[in-house]
């Protein structure tokens, strides 16, 4: 499984590294969506600093869409789920391998809105630590929950309109825990919160979601 | 009290409504149409 | 809502329905009434009164919820297997969408009521507005068309997926409503100091829409079989029509294919017949 997971992970890595449509075209968008974001409110700084860490996840929420298709997209052509699923390769294998190599293009994606965040809104980061825990946390679930999605609208046609009605409510929570979370972090304002507590529900919903693609990516990918 | 009624109309009025397009729909589909 | 009572000859009617149907109408009769009746409260003045319906129709939107669930779990649980779990999911949700809407709809009326605003992030309004999103989206999902089978297994896993989802919403909304409320915020569901006649009324509430909901999902499941039906008697008209335009006067008249295939599934049958004559 872990073998599986290494070569499908390795594969859409190197398809994004040859290809670079993540980088070309999903960062930009999510810089753009910063850049909006400051549009939309006030100039006046306060208000952006109130709000990073919130337009930070929703950037990031909105990048998670157009990862999750573009990872789905590679699976959907012609003949590729057929063979997919002759390829011998272990299902949960595909699904923990895909999943990584969507997490590690959306933490480069994080590292960048981060600077983003920090250059455009003018935040201060004081507490690397907590945004650190809560971006990994975070990442695994989006990657996890927007994988299982991305399989399960990636071979209709109307996949475009529907992964973000499927997926958005599901990882509505990973929002709020993950804004609430690195907020301190982030925005530097003392807030009496305990991260702690938004950090187990960002692992907890990871967790769940992992384990029911080991479980259930076989069936997904029995003919979608 | 308006919003008391508002509440039991929305109530009343939707799942009636539900209902009756259930019911009409099921008839149709009985007699062979669709 | 005279609706349910009406002795309605088609193959959705059902005695057992018809007297689930009658239950049903009667207990909501008697929540409207006792709801009505309800004296005014001191915090609440008369709004209390909604106290009847809003708690029922939330409870009865959790219950069509994980309705849905079971039915896609039974459905992928090899031993389980059978259509009927699938159409049981696809009615609860269905079903389950009426009344989480209503539930917003009633909730949002008595916020308008007793706070002054239309929509208070409430931990249970918002949890019941993410419901409803997922139940939409579950809909959406169902509707794309595919063969039958597939259908059933990509709605089944997306029932679970939604499913799982809840308990963490619902720890979200409820600490995150927490955090900017604080607990002095007027709860909706008056939990201390209740009255007993608030409690009785708000009890038959909840049984009647139980009963509301178990007669609508059991029609909803009947009418999706006269659906399956209907799907495959047009495809058998439809292919009918066209032999017949096909083919030369002189031959007598083509026999209906279905006559030879008794397949239920439309999109099987119209695979095998028009791979057969083309």
């Amino acid at each position: 499984m872990w073998h599986d997971a290494l070569l499908v992970a390795g594969k859409d890595l190197r398809i994004e590294a040859r290809s670079r449509v993540g980088l070309n075209q999903v960062v930009p968008f999510a810089v753009l969506v910063l850049v909006l974001f400051a549009f939309a409110l006030d100039p006046d700084q306060d208000v952006l600093v109130k709000a990073a860490a919130g337009l930070f996840w929703v950037a990031v929420l909105l990048a998670t869409l157009l990862a999750v298709q573009r990872s789905a997209g590679l699976e959907s052509g012609d003949g590729i789920p057929d063979a997919l699923r002759l390829s011998g390769l272990d299902p949960a294998g595909i699904f923990l391998g895909k999943a990584a190599a969507v997490a590690v293009q959306l933490v480069v994606l994080e590292i960048v809105l981060g600077v983003g965040v920090v250059v455009l809104y003018g935040v201060d980061i004081s507490g690397i630590g907590i945004l650190a825990a809560t971006m990994v946390a975070a990442t695994i679930g989006l990657a996890a929950s927007g994988t299982l999605y991305g399989v399960l609208a990636g071979g209709l046609r109307v996949r475009e309109t529907l992964l973000p009605l499927l997926l958005l409510p599901v990882v509505a929570p990973v929002l709020i825990a993950a804004t609430r979370a690195s907020e301190a972090a982030l925005t530097g304002l003392s807030v009496d919160v305990a991260p702690g507590d938004w950090l187990g529900l960002l692992a907890a919903f990871a967790a769940i979601y992992l384990a029911f693609g080991v479980v259930a990516y076989g069936t997904l990918l029995e003919d979608s | 009290m308006n919003y008391v009624w508002a509440g039991y109309s929305v109530t009343l009025l939707g799942l009636g409504a539900y209902t009756i397009w259930l019911l009409r729909r099921a008839r149709a589909l009985g007699r062979g149409g669709r | 809502m005279t609706a349910p009572v009406q002795p309605v000859r088609t193959s959705t009617a059902s005695p057992l329905s018809f007297a689930l149907g009658v239950a049903a109408l009667v207990s909501l009769g008697a929540t409207v009434a006792l709801g009505l009746a309800l004296p005014p409260s001191v915090e609440q003045q008369d709004y209390s009164r909604l106290v009847a319906i809003h708690p029922g129709l939330a409870w009865a939107s959790y219950v069509a919820f994980g309705i849905t669930a079971l039915g896609s779990l039974l459905w992928l649980w090899p031993r389980t297997r059978h259509e009927r779990w699938d159409l049981l999911a696809g009615a609860s949700a269905e079903v389950g969408a009426v009344f989480t809407a209503l539930t917003l709809a009633t909730g949002s009326i008595w916020g308008r009521a007793v706070w002054g605003v239309w929509w208070v992030w409430d931990a249970r309004l918002t949890l019941s507005a993410l419901m409803l999103a997922l139940l939409l989206g579950y809909l959406a999902l169902r509707r794309v068309p595919g063969d039958p089978e597939t259908v059933a297994r990509r709605s089944a896993v997306a029932g679970i997926l939604a499913s799982l989802v809840v308990p963490v919403n619902h720890f979200a909304v409820e600490w995150w409503n927490t955090l900017h409320q604080g607990r002095s915020a007027l709860q909706l569901t008056p939990s201390k100091s209740v009255d007993g006649r608030f409690l009785f009324a708000m009890t038959i509430g909840f049984l009647a829409m139980t009963l509301v909901y178990a007669w609508l999902t059991l029609h909803r499941v009947r009418m999706a079989r006269l659906e399956q039906g209907a799907a495959g008697k047009d495809l058998d008209q439809a292919i009918a029509a066209r032999r017949a335009e096909t083919q030369p006067a002189t031959r007598p008249a083509t026999p209906v294919p279905s006559g030879g295939v008794p397949s239920p599934g439309g999109t099987t049958l119209r695979s095998t017949t028009l791979g057969s004559t083309s």
